[in-house]
């Protein structure tokens, strides 16, 4: 039973530490710079941060770093159907004569 | 205990696949009935242009309830229940990944499609707008019924049963198939039910948030669908999201069968199956683009209708091919004219017939003139009622031998089949020329022009009903009177054939193994473990078999003598837990449209403790299973299922939020003017129940690591921080609500307000759950730490936070900030 404890020594809790560290900066910068009004486009970057911040969560506290491909793949394929039809969704609204005139 | 009540009590229990499988069957054909004498029914009034049958409201009641129970409880529910009891028997494995899963999924199902019959007895009677429900005559405004309500609840909770469902059948494919079963050698009706319920996974989500909306409106008095920035287009978006995919879900385990069918009567593998399944695959990813054909006179521009006529013109592509690659292979084959056989021929040239007509629908000037029309119903009855119905006939009559040990008669078959196919052509072919007759009106009094086509048409539905009365006796004949078929009556192809019928409860009498060659052998485990599995399927071993199958077509040869058992004469798993659940749902479901708050407390009280009886259960590890020693599953080699499932369900819950999400990204763009949350909410607390959230999967990161280094200490610690803060969160988003409401933003105010409590109520409802299972954690830490071995439970514990928090990290700003 030897590989089990090469993978803790992978995976010290330090990461954990660094990863909330990262969350709660984040949030804070998010807060810092849509309040100042710091943003060029603020719907992007608020997604911009949520996507990153997101990742981190998925790679530290999900694990998912440690995970072979084959699972990667459930979130991976998520987000990229998830991109066409939110995509789809919005060009489709946009596009649409709405009777608010 | 008398036979009769241990013989109920095992069909309340059984957590077998093959039970289930007949549960599904039986339950299904009941819908079929309540469904089809709905439509009988309505025919009768269209037979007369100013008939006084069934006017009105009991007209459009019997429209509405014949659509939604025909395509949700009962053509996918009989595919299903096919796929419970053969997919296992397909693949070689001894039931599905998660069986109390699936006993949950059945009984659900069950209660969800009792709650639509109920709805006939409620105040205001069964739901009436349709089977699309359209927006805003689905909103209590217009539709005030009760049964409206509970046909509501009825789709979330089928829903929820489906998305159990899919769980359970992508891990049972993914990774249970017997050694040597690499993709390419998946029988195709498996094939079919793996792109099925890939669909599934993605559209149903979006069925159910549109129905947890349109619960709101019509119990909690929101306006999504009311409102002019939500309103009909929101629905048409969501539910149409959610509908295209699902008239390819109906079809494709009816396509697998027919492959199957057609290729073991024929005696050849089927045609060009590897450029057949990339067609499928094709397909699955293009009917998420297609919706908008269903919309081609809302207001949408120009542009986007012309590129969803493309995508719509383009899907049809795939379903040619694959209609190609049947055609081709009767063509190829010699064909023996068995009934099944016969039913799944009839089934291909009714494909052709409805979707060339949809091949017309998908050009939109030609839609401007069909929408609305007989043209219509003609065209998705000749797929649904045609090909998909005729492929489940098929296959119910190839498998029954199976299922049974018994033959139906061929005779009766054939009756039926005739009477089928004349029925069924008479009864949609005049729709076809009824191309300026607008649905869903009882009468016509103006257009005596149209009289004749109704009369034919309803001669033939008559004549179709007629064909299921001889199905039926057909069905009561074999089973009690049909001569023994032996294991492989037909001669046909696959691993089902290599068992008993009825096979044992464990299935296989030996390990399946399929060899490089592609024979299909059942080996004693003995034999394997002497040999080693992997020189069994190169065939460098030389083993005796129980049973064999050679791929040129030849029947099977199985030694007669079957050595029972192996070794798992596995107990029989039963459990009442799956069905009170479903109950207790179902009680609290009928009662809370009604306002009958004692009801509702009865039936939630009822699924709590059933949920309670589950985890202990769980918790004693009376139904933990060894996972099957010989398997192939790539690509999920040596990955624990709970984890495959755990992140299958994980998708599931992202496009529940994904739609959720949309309908706000829609709302918010159609409304003129809209407060930032900036403005609207305090960012302080909005910001502290982040951090919350952050130090709650850190603390289950930390509750993991320390089960894993065995410091039991630290991981009680952790788990006990991780629930404090769980209920932290909860009290935090509790007192917001309610400064929030104080300030004059009910939930029925703005609609800023509307959208906050919804989505920040959806997530919170994922947060209790979190804190339910961290509370588990927590429990059984204190009685029995987790450790090295077991410690894989905090890890999924800890996954189900991180979506938790991901969830959060989108909803946060577009409620704080923007
Ligand atoms: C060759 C592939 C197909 C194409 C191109 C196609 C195209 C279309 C189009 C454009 C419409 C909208 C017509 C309108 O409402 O004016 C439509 C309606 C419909 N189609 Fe298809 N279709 C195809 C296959 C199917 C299949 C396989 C099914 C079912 C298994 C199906 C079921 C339906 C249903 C239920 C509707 C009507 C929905 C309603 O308004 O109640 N179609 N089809
Ligand atoms: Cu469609």
């Amino acid at each position: 039973m030897a590989r089990p404890q090469l993978k803790w020594a992978a995976h010290p809790p330090i990461a954990y530490f660094l990863a909330w560290a990262f969350l709660v900066f984040t949030a804070l910068l998010e807060i810092y710079f849509v309040a100042a009004g710091l943003t060029y486009n603020t719907l992007v970057f608020v997604t911009s941060v949520g996507i990153v911040q997101s990742s981190v969560i998925a790679l530290i506290f999900q694990h998912l770093r440690e995970e072979p491909q084959s699972v990667k793949a459930f979130p991976l394929g998520s987000l990229v159907m998830l991109i066409i039809l939110v995509s789809a969704a919005v060009t489709s609204v946009l596009a649409c004569t709405p009777y608010l005139g | 205990m008398s036979s009769l009540r241990s013989w109920i009590l095992r069909w309340l229990t059984t957590t077998n696949h093959k039970d289930i499988g007949i549960l599904y069957m039986v339950t299904a054909m009941y819908f079929f009935l309540v469904a089809g004498t709905l439509a009988l029914l309505f025919r009768v009034q269209l037979a007369m242009p100013e008939s006084n049958f069934l006017p009105g409201k009991a007209f459009n009641q019997a429209v509405t309830v014949h659509g939604l129970v025909m395509l949700l409880w009962f053509l996918s529910p009989i595919q299903f229940g096919l796929a419970n009891y053969f997919v296992p028997l397909q693949i070689g494995a001894r039931d599905l990944a998660f069986p109390r899963l699936n006993a949950l999924s059945y009984w659900l199902y069950l209660f969800s499609g009792l709650l639509l019959i109920v709805s006939f007895f409620v105040p205001g009677g069964a739901v009436d707008g349709g089977w699309t429900l359209y927006a805003p005559l689905n909103t209590s405004a217009y539709s005030p019924s009760k049964g409206f309500d509970l046909a509501v609840l009825a789709i979330v909770m089928l829903s929820a049963a489906i998305t159990l469902g899919t769980v359970n059948f992508m891990v049972t494919i993914a990774k249970m198939r017997a050694p040597g079963m690499t993709w390419d050698k998946v029988p195709m009706f498996t094939w079919s039910i793996l792109f099925t319920i890939l669909m599934m996974l993605l559209a149903f989500p979006a069925l159910a948030a549109a129905g947890i909306l349109l619960l709101l409106d019509r119990l909690l008095g929101t306006t999504f669908f009311l409102s002019v920035e939500g309103g009909a287009l929101l629905w048409d978006h969501l539910f149409w999201f959610f509908g295209h995919p699902e008239v390819y879900i109906l079809l494709f385990p009816s396509l697998g069968m027919l492959a199957d069918i057609i290729s073991s009567f024929t005696g050849r593998p089927l045609y060009a199956k590897r450029f057949v399944l990339v067609a499928f695959m094709a397909a699955t990813v293009l009917s998420y683009i297609v919706w908008v054909h269903h919309m081609f006179i809302t207001g949408t521009s120009l542009l986007v209708r012309k590129i969803f006529s493309v995508t719509t013109a383009l899907i049809s592509i795939p379903f040619e091919m694959a209609t190609l690659a049947l055609i081709l292979t009767l063509y190829k084959g010699r064909i023996r004219y068995t009934s099944p056989m016969l039913f799944a021929m009839a089934a291909i040239p009714l494909f052709i017939i409805g979707g060339a007509t949809g091949v017309f629908n998908a050009a939109i000037i030609l839609d401007r003139a069909f929408r609305g029309t007989y043209w219509v119903v003609a065209h998705f009855h000749y797929i649904m009622a045609g090909t998909a119905l005729f492929a489940v006939i098929a296959g119910l009559y190839y498998w029954f031998p199976k299922m049974t040990g018994r033959m139906l008669s061929e005779k009766l078959a054939k009756i039926q089949l005739i009477l089928a196919v004349i029925g069924i052509n008479l009864l949609y072919f005049p729709q076809f020329l009824l191309i300026d007759m607008p649905r869903r009106i009882y009468r016509y009094d103006y257009a005596p022009e149209w009289i004749t086509l109704n009369q034919l048409s309803t001669i033939g539905a008559f004549i179709f009903a007629a064909s299921f009365v001889v199905a039926l006796i057909a069905l009561l004949h074999g089973l009690l009177r049909g001569r023994p078929s032996g294991d492989n009556p037909w001669g046909a192809w696959g691993l089902e054939w290599l068992t008993k019928s009825p096979p044992p409860p464990h299935n296989f009498d030996g390990q399946p193994v399929v060899t490089k060659d592609g024979r299909i052998l059942i080996v004693p485990e003995k034999t394997l473990e002497e040999q080693g599995v992997d020189k069994v399927i190169t065939g460098e071993a030389k083993v005796s078999v129980t049973g064999v199958m050679t791929p040129n077509g030849t029947a099977g040869h199985q030694s007669p003598s079957h050595a029972h058992g192996h070794g798992h004469a596995h107990a029989h798993h039963g459990s009442m837990a799956p069905m009170m659940l479903a109950l207790g749902m179902f009680v609290a479901f009928v009662a809370m449209p009604l306002g009958n708050t004692a009801l509702m407390a009865l039936g939630a009280l009822l699924a709590f403790a059933s949920i309670a009886k589950w985890v202990l259960d769980e918790y004693r590890g009376r139904f933990s299973e060894p996972e099957p020693r010989y398997r192939e599953e790539f690509p999920f080699v040596g990955i624990d299922k709970f984890k495959v499932g755990l992140w299958t369900f994980i998708a599931g819950e992202g496009f529940l939020f994904g739609s959720l999400v949309g309908a706000y990204i829609f709302i918010r763009t159609r409304s003129p003017a809209w407060t930032p949350g900036i403005e609207l909410h305090d960012v302080a607390i909005g910001l502290f129940n982040t951090v919350v959230l952050f130090t709650a999967a850190l603390a289950m990161g930390l509750a993991y690591y320390n089960a894993r280094v065995g410091n039991v200490g630290l991981q009680r610690a952790s788990l006990a921080f991780a629930l404090a803060l769980g209920l932290l969160f909860m009290f935090t988003k509790a007192y917001e609500w309610s400064k929030f409401a104080a300030e004059g933003y009910g939930l029925t105010s703005t609609m800023e307000a509307q959208l906050y409590y919804t989505l920040t109520g959806a997530h919170a409802a994922h947060v209790l759950v979190g804190v339910i299972a961290s509370l588990y954690a927590l429990v059984r830490s204190l009685r029995r730490p987790y450790g090295p071995q077991d410690a894989r439970t905090l890890l999924y514990i800890g996954i189900y936070w991180g979506i938790v928090d991901i969830v959060w990290t989108f909803i946060f700003p577009m409620f704080y900030l923007i």
